[in-house]
Formats: structure tokens, sequence, C-alpha cells
């Protein structure tokens, strides 16, 4: 191609200088923040728009409403008329978390950075079933063993664990060596009373110490659109077999109210091993996955978007019961006696 | 689920040959006269928004790299790139999302016989894009992203003068995308719908998750000017700046917009 000479510019044709001109435009634009108006403005973040768009959100994504009878447009007609565009900061934030309240369920909250909103009468409005103090003192003593997340002891040749938190990771070691102190015990006491929850990979990977093979345990479907029935097909979950030996000998598992989400699906899982009882009150629930949005000042909610049902098709929103349901003895809390612990010593005496 | 996204790993091969099929088109070349490779850095500022995790804005830098070719052929001019930049990007009210983006981008523009000191060429564009968010914020369902593959047309103007005795070109493209496909994660999971039926094949999973990109449903544009200095071995240096636009008007719709800048060393080939 023929090189042109210093006089270059008077070669332009007139279209060649519309040309150069609108790329000209679109640089210059480009550095100032005019250029985020190509996408649409954020939404005004006035108290209107920021209701209206929690509750709408909710509408299309929360997974629970026919199981839990709740009017979601009856809601609106009740909270709507207490919003205006003067309803301060706090003020807004209370109205919401006093909708979401409405859903009764721990996987919904409201986080702004001076509050988080919740519901959690799952566990406030029944008995603890759970004395830390009792079970630490009388029971794991002061030379228990702590292996990751894991802390037990022997009673009576009984193993007693407590795994206090389902976002502790369990790995692959922690089972072997409870796997090595199971195998020489009369049977093992699996506490997760007060778990509420975490990870779901740590549940499925320590029901795996109790199962030879791959273990079904439930159904799940997710929301996959915006109206209320708009669920994908049920899916049959599972849970894995562990290939490096697993405990065959008698199991107690130990619930209380305030086991909820991983926790809840834990006990759903070992709820379908023939060798497991689960002795206590049942688990606070949380069957359904939460699920993350954004409202127009920055405020983050998250809902349950997915639900669970046992393979008898019975949901677990609202917990998994127990084999023996008990509470703990007051007089026994006061003398210094687990009640869960020592009606499952007797079971697997 | 699990499964699932299993399954979902095993088509992204799939998912890179249709990104490649532009580039058969065009590297498909006859009577070259010049074959350039270049590689470089970039650096480019972004606006997005998916409505599918947030009504807000998010915007921030990335970072990232360039490569590809160049043809120079008596009856073409044609250009294969790939560019690949990650970043972190906040909505400015505390939140951020780890995002990455991949692009395989090609021109093709056509030369006339009979013209020695062609400026305006016509020709066509391609574009294959993959960008992939996670929201830091958000413990489940964290995921988010977009592809498409599109097809339009595009111009450039090639200007090419010396200044004393260096040699220098700029050139102006612009490309519009007109018709192609895209596919977008579920309402809430991040597996793509034509894999939520059972007992769904791999292949036709993909096919069922695919919509249509074209006018109205999907918009995708973009400039791009440069400065290409030749040095006396016939490598060349550029410096370009591109500004690009899509929006993909899905159930759930998201825009993006980008200001990237390259710096690119070409190394003649031939």
């Amino acid at each position: 191609m023929k090189l042109q000479s210093m006089s270059w510019c008077k070669r332009f044709s007139k279209p060649m200088f519309w040309y150069i001109g609108l790329i000209v435009f679109v640089a210059s634009v480009s550095f100032t923040s005019c250029d985020k108006h190509l996408l649409e403005k954020n939404p005004d973040d006035n108290p209107i728009v920021i209701f209206n768009h929690l509750w709408e959100d909710v509408r299309i994504k929360y997974s629970y409403f026919e199981l839990k009878n709740i009017d979601w447009d009856e809601v609106w007609s009740r909270y709507a008329p207490r919003i205006n565009d003067r309803t301060g900061t706090l003020q807004l934030f209370d109205i919401l978390a006093e909708m979401l309240f409405e859903l009764e369920d721990g996987h919904v909250n409201l986080t702004s950075f001076f509050d988080r909103s919740r519901n959690w009468e799952w566990f406030q409005d029944h008995p603890p079933n759970f004395n830390f103090n009792v079970m630490e003192r009388n029971y794991l003593g002061k030379d228990f063993r702590i292996t990751g997340p894991f802390r037990h002891q022997f009673l009576d040749s009984i193993l007693y664990i407590h795994y206090p938190a389902f976002g502790s990771t369990v790995t692959e070691n922690h089972l072997e060596v409870l796997l090595a102190f199971a195998n020489v015990s009369k049977g093992v006491i699996l506490d997760i009373r007060d778990n509420g929850g975490g990870s779901l990979a740590n549940a499925r990977r320590l029901a795996s110490l109790f199962s030879e093979t791959e273990q079904p345990y439930g159904m799940e479907r997710i929301k996959n659109g915006p109206d209320i029935n708009d669920f994908t097909e049920w899916e049959v979950i599972q849970f894995p077999g562990r290939e490096n030996g697993n405990y065959k000998g008698q199991v107690v598992l130990l619930t209380n109210r305030k086991v909820f989400s991983a926790g809840t699906f834990f006990a759903l899982m070992m709820s379908t091993l023939p060798q497991v009882t689960i002795l206590g009150d049942q688990t606070g629930g949380g069957g359904g996955i939460p699920g993350f949005g954004e409202l127009p000042n920055g405020w983050q909610y998250r809902v349950s978007v997915s639900q669970t049902v046992s393979l008898d098709d019975e949901h677990i929103e609202l917990g998994v019961m127990p084999n023996i349901k008990m509470d703990l003895d007051l007089t026994d809390e006061i003398n210094g006696i687990d009640t869960y612990i020592e009606a499952a010593k007797d079971l697997l005496q | 689920m699990h499964y699932l996204k299993m399954r979902f790993k095993e088509i992204l091969p799939y998912v890179i040959l249709f990104s490649f099929a532009g580039i058969l088109n065009t590297t498909i070349v006859k009577a070259q006269t010049g074959i350039y490779f270049n590689f470089g850095a970039t650096l480019e500022q972004v606006f997005q928004r998916d409505s599918r995790m947030s009504p807000l804005i998010y915007s921030g830098i990335s970072y990232g790299g360039i490569a590809g070719l160049e043809i120079d052929s008596r009856r073409f001019f044609e250009k294969i790139d790939v560019i690949y930049t990650n970043g972190i990007h906040d909505n400015g009210e505390g939140n951020s999302l780890t995002f990455h983006r991949f692009r395989v981008v090609t021109h093709a523009f056509y030369k006339k016989r009979q013209k020695e000191n062609q400026k305006w060429y016509w020709g066509f564009s391609n574009q294959n894009n993959y960008t992939y968010r996670i929201n830091r914020g958000f413990s489940n369902f964290s995921e988010h992203y977009e592809y498409f593959t599109s097809f339009g047309p595009a111009a450039m103007l090639r200007f090419p003068f010396k200044l004393g005795k260096h040699r220098f070109s700029w050139e102006g493209t612009s490309q519009w995308q007109v018709i192609g496909f895209m596919l977008r994660p579920s309402f809430i999971s991040a597996i793509p719908p034509g894999y939520q039926a059972e007992d769904v094949s791999i292949l036709d999973g993909f096919f069922r998750s695919l919509e249509g990109f074209y006018p109205g449903k999907a918009w995708n544009f973009g400039l791009n000017t440069q400065l290409t200095h030749t040095l006396p071995s016939g490598n060349k240096l550029r410096l370009s700046y591109e500004f690009e636009y899509y929006k993909l008007n899905t159930t759930q719709p998201v825009a993006l917009n980008n200001h990237c800048f390259n710096f690119q060393v070409l190394t003649k080939l031939r």
C-alpha cells in the first residue's frame, strides 16, 4: 500500500471524518462516567422502589409459599401502605425485616451494614435440650481428643463424638481416626445438637463414614421460573459410600431444634441407615437451599429457592423427626446429667 | 445436581469447538502476502449489570492478555484475536464479584481488485464471548455467566502515513453483531436450562439451552481505533482502544460495556 506524506490529513474524505469523529466521540465519552448510561442507570434507592424490589424478588424466587400457605399478595397489601418516600433507613429495614419474618424461614435474611434480620423461632420457641457445659465438663472431661472439628471421648466403651458446626471441614484423615476409635467401641453416639449447619459437602462426607455404598436420602427441586410452581423436576439426592472403610456398628444421633440446614440434611441422610437411631427433638429445618440477591440500595437478602423431601415425600423444611423423641430432664441437668447421652448409652449397652 | 454439573464441564469442549468455528472461517486464506502473530497486554474498564444477581451496576478494571494472527492477503485482510481478562469489580455498595472474560474475535475484510490505495474495507466479524462472574457476597448460586457466538457486518478505515522516517498506520474498525446464538444459566442454578430434564444427552442439553441472538433480542457492537508503528524489521508495535457493548435480553437480562486498551507486539511470520 502506498504510504502517505505528512500532508496526510488533507487526504481525508468527508465520510472518513465522520467515522473518525464517531470513534473520537465514543473514546471521549468513555473517559467520563457518562458511559454508565449505556447501561440503564441504577434504580432509585427510594423506600418504595426498594420495598417493591424485595417483594417482587421474593415472589419469584421463594420456594415454600404453598407448603406454608402464605399469600404473598396479601402480605404486600398489608406492608406497602406503611412505606412512603419519607420512610427512614432504619424504619425501612425494620418493615422489610418484619415482612420477611412472615416466611417463618431460618434461611431468610435481610442484611445491611447495620443489621441482619432473621426469624429464629424455629429454635427459640422450643426447649434448648442441650447444655454445653454439662456435656463438656461431665462427659468430654479433661482428656478428650480433638480430631479436626470433632471432640471425642470414650464413655463406658462407647465412642461419644461432638460435632458443633458443619461449616468446619471434615477430611478423610479425620474420618480415618474416628473409624479407628469407633471400631474398638461398643457403639457411637454422634452429637450434633446446636449444629446450625454450614456446608452440605461436610455433611455428605461425614455420612459416608456410615455407609458402604452410595445412598439415596431424598429428592430436591429448584425454582426455575417466576411462577409459584415453576420448579425443576424432582431429582434424587445421594450421599457417597466410603471406599476406605466404614463403621457398621450401632449409632445414636443426638439432635435438637437448633440443628438446622446442613444439620437437618445430615439427620435426613442418617435416617436412611438401618443401624442409626435418631434421639432427641426434631431438627429445626432449613430444607430449602438459600439463594441470594441485592436491593437497589445495596442491601442483600437471601431466601430459600429449593425444596427437599425425604424418600417418603415428607418436606424437611420444618425439620426431621427423631426416632425417639425426648426432652432434657431439668433435674438431670441440675445434677450435671445429660438425659440424651444417658439414654443413648442405655440404647447402645 | 452434582451429576449435571459434571456433565456441564463435559460440554465445555463443544462450546470451545463452536467458538473456533469462526476462526476456521477466516483462516482459509488465499495468496497470503503477510502473516503476523501478535501478543500483548490488555487493560479494560468494565461496567456490567447481570439482573440475575443484582439490579446494580458492577464496575472495575480487568487485566489480561491478547494474542492472535493477522493475515494480509491479496483479496482479504483478516484478524483473529483471543483475549482473556479477569478482575474484581464492585457495585459501590460494598459487594464485589470475580470477573473472567474469554473472547475469540475474528474480522475478515474484503479488498477491491483494482484499488491500491483502498482506505475503506467492508467485511464481517464473528464474536465468541464467554463471561463468567462469581458474586463474592453470595454463599450459594454465586455463579453467573453468558456465552454467545454471533456474526455481523464490519467496516474498517485504514490509513497508513509517515512521520519522518517512521511508518505508521491508523485503523478504525466497527462491528455490529446481527445473528447467532447465546446461552445463559437457568433461573436460579448455574446449570443451563436444557439440562434440567432427566436423561438429556450432553449435546441435546446444549442445543436445548441455546437461544437465538438477533436484533432486539440481543445487541453487540464495538468500535476500535488503533495506531500501529511498523519497525524497520517489519515487525510492528500497536496501541489500540476498543469500546464494546452487549446486551442479552433473556429472562434475566445482562448488559456489559467495556473500554479495552491493548498494547501489542506483532511479529512478522511471513
